[in-house]
């Protein structure tokens, strides 16, 4: 045999190879079994197992079952089980995961399973006390699109150990907000929590422990949000769709060192939600904040969404870095001015123009080109113009020192002069 | 460059006896050289029997780019914010990028570089090897499989088939 006929791959050594066959579908990784007699065994010692419910050859139930029996329900209790996935990409073949469910969950507590990922089209409501109960979970996922035909709602098990679990990760319809709230408030050791909400409208998330926590709301009737977590130090929230109740956002995060705030379908009525949630996250050395308005019709000037009348700016002690994207008519370019003049140890600022969607009446003939005129007008940049010539962007940096401070607001306060020209 | 001439250098030496001058925070990039370091600080010569000069050389070249890219994401973050999420993104996709296109390889080349990157243990080349070597597996017969690699069945027909039997589940009905 020439050298470039050479089998490398069988050379290398077992626990390399588990390790290849590990990050393989189940069903595949058993595929490696005829290739030789080196592979022959290799795929039962792998550690995860990863069950997705198509790709068999037919009948795919048979064989769903064959796998699910012979790779997890006769695993050999010598063999460690860390990580499960479950995964139905089809709402048809989510059947097969909900009746042998509960025999795989009892298997997997007894072979001690860190890692628990469940993904697919089906109720998991019947298996939280299951789930709950395998005390071994490190991290542990859910993800499920299923729908309640009416009334029913996940509600999570209370008085559990689960003394391991750092890692928590819900994509679920329908959850009961209190039921929630005591699941996190009981995880004592939870550093990680993903949040994808859908039917809620509202949160309250408090924990000890948690540094992590990553919300998405996918849901207009969101209308409170509360976190009292002590530890955290990083926030990721991201709001898909209008936050049209969005009314409150309270909070004690202390400790909170970045934050990346992504809101979607912003008007004027939210002012309140969006200066709540800045007090909150008040204590921020790192911001980033994306708003993407909606002006349903421009009859008056765009109002500014930052800025809540009779109410002023929280003071942003730590705030070194803030990155903002907003449609930066004068109005929201002096709230940003409000915002600098509260940060003492800014640094730099990078701010970023973004159009609002705009909800236009439709009009016909002539009278459209003037809207269109109109729309555009509106839509302007106030940022003075940058390096490259246009207005979408500006970039300031070495903040902290004081000349590049007072020019700066010097520049920003000559572009906000609406307000002085309305007195005059 | 003036910085680097006062960065530590480390000789690493293959196997087939090359010699590779590389900064000591590249070559940290290797747990088990990083190891070696931390024991003997004064150690400026590494032999490393176990590591051909052309898998040296890639390792070395990957430890490059990943050290390059994150030297970079500190400076910015130092200079600008690392609130720039989508600068530090677009930074991590075109990292990503590169390693796709690094590995870009023959399966001999990628089973030496799993190799190498175990025994240097360089946690990130090894996580992208073995799942290039995962993605080589995934969609293929088993067949296709044995071709791919180079493996040669040293199974017979009725060993082949009792295996079959057993796990109808991971073999298509055709074959």
């Amino acid at each position: 045999m020439s050298f470039s006929q050479m089998d490398h791959l069988s050379n290398l050594p077992d626990e390399l190879l588990v390790t290849i066959l590990s990050l393989l579908p189940t069903h595949i990784a058993a595929r490696t079994s005829i290739l030789s007699r080196i592979f022959r065994h290799l795929w039962k010692a792998s550690p995860s197992l990863l069950f997705i419910t198509q790709d068999f050859p037919p009948p795919h139930d048979k064989n769903f079952i064959a796998m699910a029996d012979h790779a997890l329900l006769h695993r050999h209790p010598s063999l460690p089980l860390l990580s499960l996935s479950l995964k139905s990409p089809s709402s048809s073949s989510s059947f097969l995961l909900d009746s042998y469910m509960p025999s795989l969950l009892a298997k997997a507590l007894s072979l001690g399973l860190r890692h628990l990922t469940i993904e697919g089209y089906l109720n998991l409501l019947p298996f939280l006390p299951t789930i709950f109960s395998i005390q071994s979970l490190e991290s542990l996922s859910l993800t499920s699109n299923f729908h309640f035909w009416s009334g029913q709602y996940y509600i999570f098990p209370s008085g559990f150990k689960m003394t391991f679990l750092r890692s928590l990760s819900l994509q679920l319809y329908t959850v009961d907000p209190a039921s929630l709230s005591r699941l996190v408030s009981e995880l004592c050791s939870l550093e990680d929590l993903y949040l994808h909400i859908y039917n809620m409208d509202k949160i309250r998330l408090s924990s000890q422990t948690i540094r992590k926590l990553e919300l998405i709301s996918s849901y207009q009737k969101l209308d409170t949000v509360e976190l009292f977590l002590p530890s955290l130090e990083s926030f990721h929230m991201t709001s898909c769709y209008s936050l049209s109740r969005l009314s409150h956002i309270r909070g004690k995060l202390p400790l909170l060192k970045r934050a990346l705030v992504t809101l979607d379908g912003v008007h004027a009525e939210h002012i309140s939600a969006v200066t709540g949630l800045l007090s909150c996250i008040s204590h921020v050395e790192e911001l980033s904040l994306h708003v993407k308005e909606n002006v349903v019709e421009i009859v008056k000037y765009p109002e500014p969404i930052l800025l809540q009348a009779g109410k002023y700016m929280p003071n942003f002690p730590n705030l070194k870095h803030l990155d903002v994207g907003l449609f930066l008519h004068e109005r929201n370019l002096e709230a940003i001015v409000m915002i600098f003049n509260n940060c003492p140890v800014l640094e730099s600022l990078k701010l970023i123009h973004k159009i609002p969607e705009f909800t236009l009446v439709r009009v016909s003939g002539r009278k459209k080109n003037r809207a269109r005129g109109r729309k555009k007008k509106d839509r302007r940049s106030r940022l003075p113009h940058n390096a490259n010539g246009n207005c979408f962007y500006a970039y300031f940096r070495n903040l902290h020192l004081e000349e590049n401070r007072k020019e700066f607001s010097k520049l920003l306060r000559k572009k906000c002069s609406y307000k002085r020209r309305a007195q005059n | 460059m003036a910085r680097s001439s006062t960065e530590n250098m480390i000789t690493l030496m293959s196997s087939d006896g090359e010699e590779f001058m590389v900064t000591e925070k590249v070559a940290r990039e290797c747990t088990t050289i990083r190891n070696m370091l931390e024991d003997d600080c004064v150690i400026t010569n590494i032999p490393l029997p176990n590591v051909t000069s052309d898998i040296l050389s890639m390792v070395i070249e990957y430890c490059m780019e990943h050290v390059a890219a994150a030297e970079k994401a500190a400076a910015e973050t130092a200079e600008k914010g690392s609130s720039s999420a989508p600068a530090a993104a677009k930074a991590n996709k075109d990292l990503e990028e590169w390693d796709k296109a690094f590995m870009n390889v023959d399966v001999y080349t990628l089973c030496d570089l799993i190799l190498a990157a175990n025994y240097l243990n360089v946690s990130g080349l090894l996580d992208l090897t073995i799942q290039t070597a995962a993605n080589l597996i995934k969609g293929k017969s088993p067949e296709q499989i044995r071709k791919t690699f180079h493996i040669q069945n040293d199974l017979s027909l009725e060993e082949e088939e009792k295996i079959r039997s057993q796990t109808p589940w991971a073999f298509e009905k055709s074959e």
